[in-house]
Formats: structure tokens, C-alpha cells, sequence
């Protein structure tokens, strides 16, 4: 089974056809990163669409110094960048504004967990990008300390004031957000 | 949460005494989010259609009703026309005693259902003139079976038009627009050409008369069995069947022939043009 | 120690998902400190609050774009390849050492030569890039069936728009994916039964380039009088006269005989056709 790393390589030699299966491994991660970096389902596709134009552009320069998704996802990163520089302000969209829940719950226990979610997501979408990004990479990409700060190309110290500020933040807004929904 | 679908219908009946001047009904329609796309789907029997695009967010609509004939000719032409003892109806069945009463009811359905305007009707007997002002990115499906024409002016969205019988004029817009007339000419003028999907215009018996911004890139191909071609173009047309090529001024002029291509600032998306019998001119502005 | 190296460890314990808890003297910190620990619960909830939140899934079209993407990058490049290059002529070198060389002939010590080079370049390529083993041709080849049958999804879903337009680029789309039969099915039956002539005439265009297909020839000869509208009718005809076999240049005819065309069509072909192409 060859590793993401290989199959990268693969695609640097020419063999583009491996690029599909590193498409069908990080496909729904990426997604979702964009989605939760508060662009809509639409910008998300269109995101994940110019990440790989760029993955296949810029193959040649892939080093395996790093992990395949921390280069992947450094330039993601660069991608919506580019798109929040062009939009001028962040587009915050509620992710979960078009979903159905489809669960076992009561109505009740939905209607709460709903609500939870609900103000989580809003929480997030509220905060200033470079915190958003910290938590939606730690929390929903699952990225260690060490790949965001790679990838941040910070010192690992650093990220972990970062971190504990945007988490003291998310907190904060989440607190203000039950607050006024009560 | 999904969002609550909004359908709003109205049944227009029109009622018109038989010496009735033309009637016109006006109503507002707002959309369902204005801040989508809005679409909007005309199908007539009889009539005209004229949709122009502008800033604002609903759909302005407007029906005129064509005069109806009065009750004399009308008669008259019952006499003249079928051709039968005045006693039977088309039919064969026996109107002896009875008086002919025009239909003048006319049913027109306006709907909106998720940004979907739908303007329909199916009536041949009387003329529905319809006149909508839409968003400028609306999306546009407009059928006239058998009526006159249609017109569209500074709209954005992606364009369908069937048109068998009338001329379909379509200036200010981007496309993609496939529109197909049957006896009259299609005329179009671009204000940009949009590269997302292809265009096509098609006229079996009159003219195609195309219009390019100067900048657009395009990959025009071009059949006409009985016409000519006119281009006005920054583009060499080659043929892809034989055909004479006779160049004059600052135009080419080609010979009837079968399919031409030519690629327009280095071309993108196809502009396809097709003709039975009708000429094609190819502008540049 | 520091509060950012707590939540920094706590987020580490969350990712594992072990339910493992703080170390000892982290947790004795944590205790002590209303707002720190008031930080790690919102933590634990925010880890825990999406386990069973269903995820938003990307759209076919998503997937559609990216194979569209692939394969046009692999034409292009395919294309782009430079030809083999010719062999050029040596020119004879008139040195005195070629024309020492050509004295003593070596022409068949020159070609030696060349032949041990070629051969030793040939095994020290083979063996730094070792032959795809049949793992590799498996994946390579799933891949590829994967990539078929997404292409096939978008060319119906395409032919399927309610637009016109949409269906139009839903045929040029289809040109490169007629191998499969669903996608070439479908343009069939759009070829007898869609409003749009604009479609149903580039349908004929695409369905040309496969015309030496006995079977496609028949169901193009049925496809004749299902039409209402001259122009494709007589493109169809076009088509089948120019690059058809002689059998349906036949029927062709026979049609024309029997008043089977549109009347405009039939004075056309009227008008154009000759003795020959009769025959």
C-alpha cells in the first residue's frame, strides 16, 4: 500500500493518475476545512477544486520533507487566503444552516444538540480567521501541534499561546451566544 | 433548518365582453430569495413575449390582452369558412337555433415556487401579450408556439428561446443562449460572451444575425445549406466542406456551403450558427 | 507550567480519543483554577459535540470537475510530448581523424559500440525503475474504471440539464465518452426526442466520428424520420451520404422516393444529388 507520500511522488514523476487517489483520500477533509473556515458549500467545492489545479501545477516543487497533508493543506491554506484577500471581508456562513439531522434522539435531546451545535458553529464562524483556523485544523482536520506549526511556520511555542487564546475566545463568544439565545 | 417553500399562484381570468378593448393586468412577484438566481419559464400559445433585465429583485410582470374581432366578422367568417350548410358545426352536429358565443375567457397561470416564475398558457384563440422585467442574472426559458415575437433585452442568466413562428431579438446579454426560430430571423447581440457552457443559434428559414464584442473568444462554426455567410470578424473561417472563398473590402464572403469554422481571439467556448435557407451575418463591436 | 502547555496536552488526549485523562499534576492545576478548568470542559464539549453531527458532503460535481481537471492535464500533456526526434545525418566529418576513421572502417566497431551503450542504458533504466508490479496495474487500473464511470455519471447527468444549454455542453462533454454504451444510449434517444435542434445536431456531429459502426448506421437511418426539423434531418443525411456505407445511402434514397422527407429537405437533396451517388 503505497503511503500519501508516495503516491505524491508518483504524480511528481508524471504518473497523474495517482492523483485521483490522493483526491478520494482528502477530498471530504478538505471540504470541510473550507466549510468551516466559513465559506459556503458552493466556495467550498470551488476551493477544493483550485487546491488540486495547484497540487498538480506545483507537483514538481512537492519535497517529502514534510507529510503530504501538511504540504496539501499548506497550500489550502494559500488557496482561501487568495479568495478572503479578493472578497475583502470573510463570508461567514453557518455550515450547518442546510443540514437535516438525522439521528435517534428524542425531539427533545435533538432540539438540544441542535442548539449546541448550532451555537458552536456560530461561535466559530465569529472569530477572526487566523484563531478560526487554528481550532478548525486541530479540532476537525486533526492536525498535531507540530503540523500546525509547520504549517503556520511558527515556533511550536507560539502556537500554543495562539491556541489557548483562540480556544479563551471561542469560549467567550460561545458563552455570549447561550446567553443571548436564552 | 431547510428553508420554507414559498409557492405563490395566480389564476388569471380574463373576461372580455366581445367588443372589448386589450386589457392589461400588472403584478409584482416576489422571489422566494432574492438573493439566488431567479428563473423564469414563459410558455404561450399566441402573442408576444418581451423580457428585459434590471436592478431590481422581483419580477415585474405585465399582460396585455389582444383586441378580440367583433361579433359580425365573426359570423361572417362562420358562413364563409366552413364551407357547410349553416345548420352544422365543424362537428357535424346540428347548431340549428343556436347562437356562436366566442370563448373570450382567457387563462393565464403566473407561479413561483423557489425562484421559479412560471408564466403559462395554452390558449390559441386569443392573443396574450406578456412583458416581464427580471434581476439581470435571471436564467430564461421562453416557448411562443405560435406567435409573433420575442424579445430580450440586458439579461444575463443562461437563455432558451423556441420561437417556430415569430423573430426572436436578443441584445445586452451574456449567454449561454440556444435559440431556434422556425420562419423568422434570430438576431443577437452580445455584451460579453460567457464561456460556460455552449451557444447556439438556429434558423431554418430566416437569417441569423450574430453580433461579437471584439474581445470575446469564441470557436464559431457555421452551417447554412441554402444561405450565405457574412463575417465581419477578426477571424479566418476554413471550411470544413468545400467552398469558394471570395474576399472583398474588409469583408469575407463566402459561398454557400456546408460547415466553416473560426477561432476568435485564439477561441474558448463554441458558437454554433445553423441556417436552411436564411443568410448569416457575423459583426464585430 | 503553563496553561498553554495544559490545553495544548488536553488536545492532544482528545485527539487520541483514548478518554484518557491529564497527567497527575496538570489535573491538580486544573482543580485549582476555576477558569482553566472552566476552559477544559468547553474543550471536552467542543470534541465531543460533533461525534454524531452528520458531516456536509461535497457534491458529485465536485468529483466530476476534478476528473475533468485529470484527464484534460493528461491530454495535454500526452499531446505536448515532443516527437521522437529524427535521426540526423551525420554529416561526414572532414577532419583528418574522420577521414582516418573511414579508412580503417570502423563503421562496424561504431555500431558495436552504440549497441553496448544502448543496451547498458536499457538495463541501468530497468533497473532504477522497476516494471509496475501487478498491485500497482490493479490500483492503476480501479482508478481508471473509477474515473470511467464518473466521467459516464456527469455525461448523463449533464444530458439530463433542463436546459438547453446545459444538454449542449452535456454532449460536448460526451464526445470523449462514448466508449460506454449508458452515455451513448442516451444521445440516441435525445437524438429522436429532445426539443432543442441545436442538440439534436450536435449530437449528430458527435455521434459521427463512430460512423463505421454498423449498428450506430441503423439507429442514424431510423433517427431520419422521427425528425421534424430540415436541419437536422438533413444533416443526418449529410452525414450518412458523405461517410455512409452504401446501404444506407440505399435507404436514403428510398425515402427520398417514397416522400418519406420533409418537403424542403427533399427538393434540397433533389437539387444536389447526382447520378452517382444514386448508384
Amino acid at each position: 500500500m503505497y503511503s500519501e507520500q508516495d503516491l505524491m511522488l508518483k504524480v511528481k514523476e508524471g504518473q497523474l493518475g495517482y492523483l485521483a487517489n490522493l483526491f478520494e483520500k482528502n477530498k471530504q477533509g478538505l471540504f470541510s476545512f473550507f466549510v468551516r473556515m466559513g465559506l459556503n458549500r458552493a466556495l467550498s467545492e470551488d476551493m477544493v477544486q483550485e487546491t488540486f489545479v495547484r497540487v498538480l501545477a506545483y507537483r514538481t516543487s512537492y519535497r517529502a520533507e514534510s507529510t503530504f497533508k501538511a504540504w496539501l493543506y499548506r497550500i489550502a491554506r494559500n488557496t482561501v487566503s487568495d479568495h478572503f484577500r479578493k472578497m475583502g471581508n470573510q463570508e461567514i456562513h453557518d455550515p450547518f444552516v442546510e443540514q437535516d439531522f438525522k439521528g435517534e434522539n428524542s425531539p427533545l435531546e435533538i432540539l438540544e444538540d441542535e442548539h449546541q451545535h448550532s451555537m458552536f458553529d456560530k461561535a466559530l464562524a465569529s472569530l477572526p480567521v487566523e484563531q478560526r483556523e487554528i481550532i478548525v485544523l486541530s479540532r476537525f482536520q486533526q492536525f498535531s501541534y507540530q503540523d500546525i506549526a509547520e504549517l503556520l511556520n511558527c515556533n511550536l511555542n507560539t502556537l500554543k499561546t495562539r491556541m489557548r487564546t483562540a480556544i479563551e475566545k471561542l469560549h467567550e463568544r460561545y458563552q455570549v451566544l447561550c446567553g443571548e439565545a436564552q | 433548518m431547510k428553508k420554507a417553500t414559498i409557492i405563490a399562484t395566480f389564476f388569471v381570468f380574463l373576461s372580455a365582453n366581445l367588443l372589448a378593448e386589450p386589457r392589461t393586468i400588472e403584478r409584482s412577484i416576489s422571489l422566494t430569495d432574492p438573493a439566488k438566481v431567479a428563473e423564469l419559464d414563459i410558455s404561450l400559445m399566441s402573442g408576444t413575449i418581451a423580457v428585459e433585465g434590471y436592478k431590481g429583485k422581483t419580477i415585474e410582470i405585465s399582460v396585455t390582452t389582444g383586441s378580440l374581432k367583433k361579433l359580425g366578422k365573426v359570423k361572417k367568417a362562420e358562413t364563409s369558412t366552413h364551407g357547410k350548410s349553416e345548420s352544422h358545426s365543424s362537428s357535424g352536429r346540428s347548431t340549428k337555433g343556436l347562437k356562436r358565443i366566442t370563448n373570450s375567457a382567457i387563462q393565464l397561470y403566473i407561479e413561483e415556487r423557489n425562484n421559479k416564475v412560471s408564466i403559462e398558457s395554452s390558449q390559441k384563440s386569443h392573443k396574450i401579450n406578456v412583458s416581464v422585467k427580471v434581476p439581470f442574472n435571471t436564467n430564461l426559458e421562453l416557448e411562443l408556439h405560435r406567435g409573433s415575437d420575442i424579445n430580450v433585452t440586458n439579461v444575463h442568466g443562461y437563455i432558451d428561446i423556441e420561437n417556430p413562428r415569430g423573430a426572436i431579438v436578443a441584445t445586452g446579454i451574456k449567454g449561454p443562449i440556444v435559440a431556434e426560430s422556425g420562419r423568422k430571423d434570430v438576431t443577437v447581440v452580445f455584451d460579453s460572451f460567457n464561456p460556460k457552457n455552449p451557444s447556439s443559434l438556429t434558423a431554418h428559414r430566416g437569417v441569423i444575425d450574430v453580433t461579437l464584442p471584439k474581445k470575446s473568444k469564441v470557436n464559431i462554426e457555421v452551417k447554412t445549406y441554402q444561405g450565405d455567410i457574412f463575417s465581419g470578424i477578426d477571424a479566418e473561417f476554413r471550411s470544413i466542406d468545400k467552398v469558394d472563398n471570395n474576399k472583398t473590402e474588409n469583408r469575407q464572403r463566402i459561398s454557400i456551403g456546408g460547415a466553416m469554422a473560426a477561432k476568435l481571439n485564439g477561441g474558448q467556448q463554441k458558437l454554433m450558427l445553423n441556417t436552411f435557407r436564411g443568410d448569416i451575418y457575423i459583426r464585430e463591436k | 507550567m503553563k496553561h498553554e502547555d495544559i490545553i495544548a496536552k488536553k488536545i492532544e488526549l482528545l485527539q487520541a480519543g483514548d478518554g484518557q485523562n491529564l497527567p497527575e499534576e496538570m489535573q491538580q492545576l486544573v482543580d485549582s483554577s476555576p477558569e482553566l478548568a472552566s476552559e477544559i470542559s468547553f474543550m471536552e464539549a467542543l470534541w465531543q459535540a460533533d461525534n454524531h453531527q452528520p458531516v456536509e458532503q461535497p457534491s458529485q460535481q465536485m468529483d466530476a470537475r476534478f476528473y475533468q481537471m485529470l484527464s484534460q492535464t493528461q491530454s495535454e500533456l500526452n499531446s505536448a510530448k515532443p516527437p521522437l526526434e529524427a535521426t540526423t545525418k551525420n554529416k561526414p566529418d572532414s577532419t583528418l581523424s574522420g577521414w582516418l576513421t573511414r579508412l580503417f572502417n570502423p563503421q562496424p566497431l561504431a555500431t558495436m559500440a552504440l549497441l553496448v551503450m544502448v543496451f547498458g542504458l536499457g538495463y541501468v533504466t530497468n533497473n532504477t525503475s522497476p516494471e509496475p508490479t501487478p498491485h500497482v496495474s490493479a490500483v492503476v487500473s480501479k482508478l481508471e474504471q473509477k474515473i470511467e464511470t464518473l466521467n459516464t455519471m456527469v455525461a448523463l447527468n449533464m444530458l439530463n440539464d433542463q436546459s438547453a444549454s446545459g444538454r449542449l455542453a452535456g454532449v460536448s462533454y460526451s464526445m470523449s465518452n462514448q466508449a460506454n454504451g449508458k452515455v451513448t444510449q442516451t444521445l440516441l434517444q435525445l437524438l429522436n426526442s429532445d426539443s432543442s435542434s441545436a442538440v439534436r445536431l450536435a449530437i449528430v456531429d458527435t455521434v459521427s466520428q463512430r460512423l463505421n459502426e454498423e449498428k450506430l448506421q441503423n439507429q442514424l437511418l431510423d433517427s431520419i424520420t422521427k425528425q421534424d426539423s430540415p436541419i437536422v434531418q438533413i444533416a443526418l443525411i449529410q452525414l450518412l451520404l458523405k461517410d455512409g456505407s452504401q446501404t444506407s445511402k440505399k435507404q436514403i434514397y428510398a425515402l427520398l422516393e417514397n416522400n418519406q422527407l420533409i418537403d424542403e429537405v427533399a427538393d434540397y437533396l433533389n437539387v444536389i444529388k447526382t447520378p452517382a451517388q444514386e448508384a
